[in-house]
Parts: structure tokens; sequence; C-alpha cells
């Protein structure tokens, strides 16, 4: 047990000084422009339509079953654009993105990371005058932060058009009666569910690198990693985003 | 002024790998270290790099113990080395003359043209002219080794490390390797480290051999003096490299 507390201590602080040197980098302005739009690409064009069709079925299935939810309780489908609207843009909309992303290009990035640690060619950079943290690392951040709260607000969009869809077919809500809903929202429900994008990014672009940074033992050291990195995240987005959305709520943002 | 490694002792998971180790590596000469596996060879040219952090001891370049400096300064000493990794280590996602031109947009302010004239230059000295826009994945062993050793030539580094460089390799692309080490010497008067288990490379390339054995350089010396050993281990070692 004191064993496994050690390790996992070890980690967390290894974690963090690699997500010091990383913002230290950035503010000092050490950044490589060509690697951070590949990595904005990367992560924006492979993941754009996983996060728009997750999003579209999330608001379908959302109005759906509030839909059915209220008409059984009050005899009509009552409040389905205010449910997915908030919904969407408050939880599932940057909860769900995030999660995709990191099973996506988390995923891909700790797998690249950690065959490039496994055959040498992190140590390789040293020797070729870049610290690896700034070649590897301040991309991926700056990649994240950037291209994550504009899939975000995709997801957010498709999941508002995929539950007018149910509203208007299956539910019979008129467009107008849905969109008043959906309108009551303020900038401070979209910054609200932006600011816990923005620390999903922080951590999903941490998790990756470290692993990748920390992977030994080959290919299995590197399926290893991948793993770890992805549960580590996801459970990350989960727990963090109870304590952002009671933090935000008591600062009246959202 | 050279690298002094003195009393470097390094451990991992309890296990002692490096145990108060001293070596000196000369300017101009071609040094190799001999040893088995899992003696701490790659370990050894990890710390003189820099990358792993010395348990005790010191390692001393041109004058500088660089267990005592922060990153900004120690990619500045790390600069001064070239490295042919095992592996290669080339960058899967460059070409073969982005690879090699990596370490000259990164440490010297040359344009586009220089770095351009200094590629060919270097993919030359190891037959590889020609082959610049060839991916990574598309280069066999021996070709990656080749395009690894021109990028770490590239920038005309003070100190080049090879990492058991024939391992893997035919013996007449071997033979070509060890002619290369010999040849940049002569050419370019560059300190040279070489980590090994070929006895044959051994004898060719080098103007020392160390044996690393048990943590410690247990024996150093000229070709002659490390054939003509007493120390039973090294005798052994010699031995069943078939080396007369």
């Amino acid at each position: 047990m004191n064993k496994y507390m050690e390790k996992t201590f070890g980690e967390i602080g290894e974690a963090s000084e690699l997500f010091y040197k990383t913002l230290h980098a950035i503010i000092r302005g050490h950044i490589n422009w060509k690697n951070t739009i590949d990595q904005m690409l990367f992560i924006g064009v492979n993941s754009v339509s996983l996060a728009i069709l997750c999003g579209f079925f999330t608001g379908m299935v959302l109005a759906l079953q509030t839909g059915e939810t209220f008409r059984s309780v009050f005899n009509e489908p009552i409040y389905v654009g205010l449910a997915v609207g908030y919904s969407m843009v408050l939880e599932l909309g940057p909860v769900l993105t995030s999660i995709v992303v990191t099973g996506r290009a988390g995923a891909a990035m700790t797998a690249e990371i950690g065959t490039m640690k496994v055959t040498e060619q992190i140590d390789a950079l040293y020797t070729l005058g870049t610290e690896p943290v700034e070649y590897i690392c301040v991309p991926r951040f700056i990649a994240f932060m950037v291209v994550l709260p504009f899939l975000v607000v995709f997801s957010n969009c498709a999941g508002i058009f995929g539950g007018l869809i149910v509203s208007l077919y299956k539910l019979s809500i008129p467009f107008s009666k849905y969109w008043e809903e959906i309108k009551q929202m303020g900038l401070s429900d979209l910054f609200h569910g932006l600011l816990k994008t923005l620390v999903f990014a922080l951590i999903i672009a941490s998790i990756s690198c470290y692993n990748g940074l920390v992977t030994e033992g080959g290919a299995e050291g590197v399926g290893k990693a991948t793993t770890k990195a992805v549960v580590t995240a996801m459970v990350l987005i989960l727990t963090t985003d109870f304590f952002m959305s009671s933090l935000l709520i008591s600062m009246g943002i959202g | 002024m050279g690298i002094e490694i003195r009393d470097l002792s390094k451990s991992f998971n309890g296990k002692e790998v490096l145990k108060g180790l001293n070596l000196d590596i000369h300017d101009g000469e071609v040094l190799t270290v001999i040893g088995g596996s899992g003696q701490g060879k790659s370990v050894l040219f990890k710390h003189v790099l820099g990358i792993f952090k010395p348990d005790g001891g010191s390692i001393i370049i041109d004058g500088v113990d660089i267990s005592k400096l922060n990153d900004a300064e120690l990619l500045k000493i790390q600069s001064k080395f070239g490295m042919l990794f095992q592996s290669a280590a080339l960058f899967d996602s460059l070409n073969v003359y982005e690879n090699v031109a990596f370490g000259l947009r990164h440490l010297t302010s040359m344009n586009e043209i220089a770095i351009k004239r200094r590629v060919t230059e270097v993919l030359a000295m190891v037959s590889m002219q020609g082959n610049e826009l060839l991916s990574v994945s598309s280069l066999s062993g021996g070709m990656k080794k080749r395009v690894a050793l021109a990028r770490a030539l590239a920038t005309s580094p003070k100190y080049l490390l090879y990492d058991e460089p024939t391992t893997g390799l035919d013996p007449l692309l071997a033979e070509s390797i060890n002619d290369l080490i010999l040849d940049l010497n002569k050419q370019t008067k560059i300190s040279s480290v070489v980590v090994t288990h070929d006895m044959h490379s051994a004898f060719k390339v080098s103007h020392r051999i160390a044996f690393l054995h048990d943590g410690l350089i247990q024996e150093i010396g000229t070709v002659g003096e490390i054939k003509n050993t007493k120390l039973e281990s090294l005798r052994n070692f010699i031995n069943a490299g078939n080396i007369e």
C-alpha cells in the first residue's frame, strides 16, 4: 500500500512538474508554431465529425427522453428545448466531447510520444538542441486549449439541432417554442461550459503527454501507457466536472 | 578539455548499475567502452548526455559539472554532442532531409540554402546522397544508421557518441560504419566514444578501450594492452567474441 501511494504521489509530482515546465515555456514564448498548427489540425480534423455525431445523437435522445417523460407526467412534452439546451451547453457538450477527444486524439498522442520515447527519439531531441517539453508538450497543450472549445461549440450546436429534429417530427413541438426555450440561455451558461472545457483540455494534454514521456518497455509499454492515459484522463474529466460545476455555480457563472 | 567522469553511481529500482565509475575521455581520441549486455553502457552514455541525473559523482564536460546545471545551461552542453543511437532514433514524422536538417535549424542560424548545402554534404559522407525525400519508414536498418550518423554529424559536434553502431548490421555494412568512424576521426578530429560488444569493431576503431563490468571500469588501455590483458573477466569477454 505504501509503495502504491509512493508511486502515485511520485507520478502526480512528475506530471505537475511537466505541467509547470510546459506553462513556463508557453509564457516565455518558446512555441513551435508549425508543430502547434499540425497538432491543431490533427485534433480538429480527426475529432470534429465524432464530436458532431456524438452531440447530435445526445441531443436527439435528450429530447426524446425528456419529451416522453414530461408527456407521461404533464400530458404534454414541455421544457424540451430548455432541457436539451442547458444539458448540452453546461454538461454534456463539454464532457462528452472531451471524452471523445481523449479516446481519439489523446490516445493517439500518448501512443506517438510513447513510441518516440522507446525508440530513443526523445533522447535524440536533447542532442539536437531541442527541449522535448517545448517540442512535444507545448504544441499539444496549445492545440488542445484552442481546438477543444471549438469542438464543444460544434457538439453543442449539433445537440441542439438533434433535439430540434426530434421535437419537430417526434414530439410535435413547434420550432418557435423550442427556439424560445433555447434563447433563454445566457452567455454565462456558454461561458460555464467553455471554462470547464479549458480545464478538460489541460487535463487531456497533461495526461497524454506525461504518460507518453514516461513510457518504458517497447510495444507493450506503449499499449499500457495509452490505456492508462485514456482511463486517467476520463476519470479526471468526470470528477473535475463535478467540482468545477459546483465552483462555477457558487460564483454565479451559469 | 574533454570529458571527466568521477565516482559516477546510479541505481534503478534498488539495483546498482554504476558503482562509482571513473573515466576520462581525451580530446580527439576514439574511446570504446566494451562490456556485456545490461552492464550499464547505455546508462553511462545517457549520463554523459545529461539525460539521466546521477545518484552520486560528477560528469565534467569541458570543465563544467553538468549535474549542477539548469535545463537551459544543460541544453547548451548537450548541443556539443552528436549521438548515433542504437535504434537510429530518426523522427518518423520527418523525411531524411528534415531529419538531417533538424539540428541545423535548432542549433545554428544557417539560412535554408546553407542548410541544404550542409545536408547534402553530410549525406554524401555516409553515402546516402539522393535519398533526401525518402520517408524514414522506407529505409533499411543500415540506411537508418547512416542517416542517423549524418544527422549527428550535421551540426559539427565536438563529441560523437556511438551506441552499438554495428549491432544488427550485416558484416559489410558493419565494416563500412567502422570505416566511417575512423575516417571521421581522422578528418574532423571529433572525440568519439563508442559503446559496443562487437570486439572486431572495438579493436578496429579505438585508440583506447575501457572494459565496463559490474558497474565499474575494470580495465582501460590501448588496443594492444587490452588484447594482452591479464584480467580474467576481460579475457573471457574477448575470447567469447572469437577474436585472436
